[in-house]
């Protein structure tokens, strides 16, 4: 679909568009578009300028056609005229009359019922299309909007109908909102991977705690670790900045405000570079490829771990279970883990702990383990 | 293109003539010939008409005479009623002037839809004229949903099109006419009741169109 849309924008062929406009236009009449359609006609409708244009013209046109009604009356007033014994009383009011605007009162209001219910079913036409035309209004501005959250353990992929993805890790919330000028995302909690399609004119940027993360082309991982923000970049480069606190965007609504309130710019960071910050940047390093890979392992549904401490380990486990896991042991917390795991299988993944790094996990209850010693070291 | 269409690009001035004898005023000679078509081809949406040409010309004979006997009417009703309907006869003739607005409105719409190929006239007046729902046409017609929905906005892209190729701005056309539309639903408000008495209730009503503007 992307590729289709894609040679509709670079070869733009006036009455193609029209032909697919006119025909979104019957769909929509009766209401009955399956999900996949209103996803496919929203597509359409925000992948050019041109599709919006030529729907709305024909949008208006398709509604003043309405008028077409009143032709029932015509035809009604001929059979009149054909059959001797009605003659003119009962076929309206005539040009001339409305011309001079000399009408007998009593056959005004004659005339007024029929006039009434043509005027209300053109009325009622009329509220359809102020209805449409607010629709289409309103996707000119907001191109689109939608919030998905990821239970614990669940991960989930977004297309988004300029091309960019977004995959949700564990136990994350974005929320989504594209206008004429911006992208704007809300990491509201968790981790995500964008994978951005180049737009200069829009510029892609990820809101999270006080900081915002802004791309043009680029992909990169935003994870919110407490109120720190945690950016990986794998491609392109990106833009750090950080917002007064208390600006919090507790409201999908208030996204639209986010651009003109003021952002601290902290850099930029490029590929190959992974920052945690807030207020400033508190680190910048550089990370080897295989690092990143293994970093952002979870995009292909595996934990990986190249020597991290088992504290990191059993923190980034837990992000995808309910189950809380404890070390008491401080000498352990800094016993280096290597592995990989099934993002999914967190019961495996704590067997895998137990049996091949030779630890005690003891279950203190449903949803709680400690992991020790084992008791003959 | 409609048979009614046809004939009646072929003998406009047939009956231009017919008009010409009953009214010397060009302009009215051009809305009673523009009304004949109107009339006649609203006339054949309903039934096949054998003879377009007869048809047209018995058309506008009998619209000529109705229109001549009102003439004579009206002016004696007028005298009769002339007392105490100034107001409504004032406020009246804005939506008089929508009215033929919208009357030419519907021959230039009428005229677009009777030019297109038998097939889409067919299922677009189904739509708007007939008020059927798509899924209707096609059970009329015995053809598949996405045929008619084919059809229509094909008609659709035609009458866009050659209303453009008429001079009228296709997207202007249908915005004109709904204020047009607006106007006139406002002028209904105004329509008074059978039980009212008619001077204050067109006072009344005249107030709440001032405040709703």
């Amino acid at each position: 679909m992307t590729t289709d849309t894609d040679s509709i924008i670079s070869f733009p062929d006036s009455k193609e568009i029209e032909a697919q406009a006119a025909l979104w236009i019957m769909r929509a009449e009766d209401n009955d578009m399956s999900a996949a359609q209103q996803q496919e006609f929203q597509t359409w409708l925000i992948s050019s300028y041109k599709h919006r244009e030529a729907y709305t013209k024909l949008a208006a046109l398709w509604g003043s056609l309405d008028i077409l009604e009143e032709l029932n009356d015509h035809a009604a007033a001929v059979d009149h005229q054909q059959s001797p014994k009605n003659t003119a009383k009962t076929s309206g009011p005539t040009l001339w009359e409305r011309l001079i605007g000399l009408r007998p009162f009593i056959t005004a209001r004659a005339l007024s019922a029929r006039a009434f219910s043509v005027s209300a079913f053109a009325t009622i036409a009329l509220i359809g299309i102020l209805g449409l035309s607010y629709q289409i209004i309103n996707n000119l501005n907001q191109l689109h909007q939608g919030s998905y959250i990821t239970a614990l353990g669940e991960q989930q992929t977004i297309n988004l109908p300029d091309g960019s993805a977004i995959q949700i890790n564990t136990n994350s919330q974005v929320d989504v909102t594209y206008t004429e000028t911006a992208r704007i995302i809300r990491l509201v909690s968790g981790e995500a991977y964008f994978d951005v399609a180049p737009n200069k004119q829009k510029p892609f940027s990820v809101y999270a705690g006080n900081g915002v993360v802004t791309a043009v082309g680029t992909a990169f991982s935003v994870f919110l670790n407490n109120e720190k923000i945690d950016v990986i970049v794998e491609e392109g480069s990106v833009a750090l900045a950080s917002r007064p606190s208390g600006s919090n965007l507790s409201e999908t609504n208030s996204i639209a405000q986010a651009n003109s309130q003021p952002q601290a710019p902290l850099g930029v960071i490029t590929a190959g570079q992974k920052a945690i910050f807030e207020k400033t940047v508190e680190s910048l390093d550089m990370v080897a490829p295989a690092t990143i890979q293994r970093k952002l392992s979870w995009r292909q549904g595996r934990l990986a771990f190249a020597g991290e401490p088992l504290a990191e380990v059993v923190a980034s486990v837990s992000r995808y279970t309910d189950v809380t896991i404890d070390i008491d042991d401080p000498s352990l917390r800094e016993l280096p883990i290597a592995g990989s795991f099934n993002v999914g299988e967190v019961d495996a993944m704590i067997e895998a702990l137990e049996i091949m790094i030779d630890l005690r996990i003891e279950r203190i209850g449903p949803k709680r383990l400690r992991i020790l010693r084992p008791e003959n070291i | 293109m409609s048979k009614i269409l046809h004939a009646f690009q072929q003998h406009e001035k047939s009956i231009k003539r017919i008009f010409a004898r009953y009214c010397r005023r060009h302009e009215e000679i051009e809305d009673y010939t523009q009304e004949t078509f109107l009339k006649a081809f609203a006339a054949e949406t309903k039934t096949d008409i054998q003879n377009p040409k007869a048809f047209l010309l018995r058309v506008a004979k009998n619209l000529a005479l109705s229109e001549l006997k009102r003439k004579v009417n009206t002016n004696t009703d007028h005298i009769e009623d002339s007392g105490g309907t100034e107001v409504l006869i004032d406020e009246r003739q804005v939506s008089i002037e929508n009215q033929i607005d919208g009357q030419r409105k519907l021959v230039v719409a009428s005229k677009v839809i009777a030019s297109l190929p038998e097939h889409h006239r067919q299922a677009l007046l189904m739509r708007k004229m007939e008020k059927l729902k798509f899924k209707q046409i096609a059970t009329r017609l015995n053809v598949s949903l996405s045929t008619v929905e084919k059809r229509v906005a094909t008609a659709l892209v035609q009458c866009n099109t050659r209303l453009r190729e008429e001079g009228y701005d296709p997207a202007e056309f249908g915005s004109v006419l709904s204020a047009g539309l607006a106007a006139e639903a406002n002028s209904l408000r105004q329509q008074p009741s059978p039980d009212a008495d008619s001077n204050e209730k067109t006072s009344d009503n005249k107030s709440e169109l001032e405040s709703e503007q």
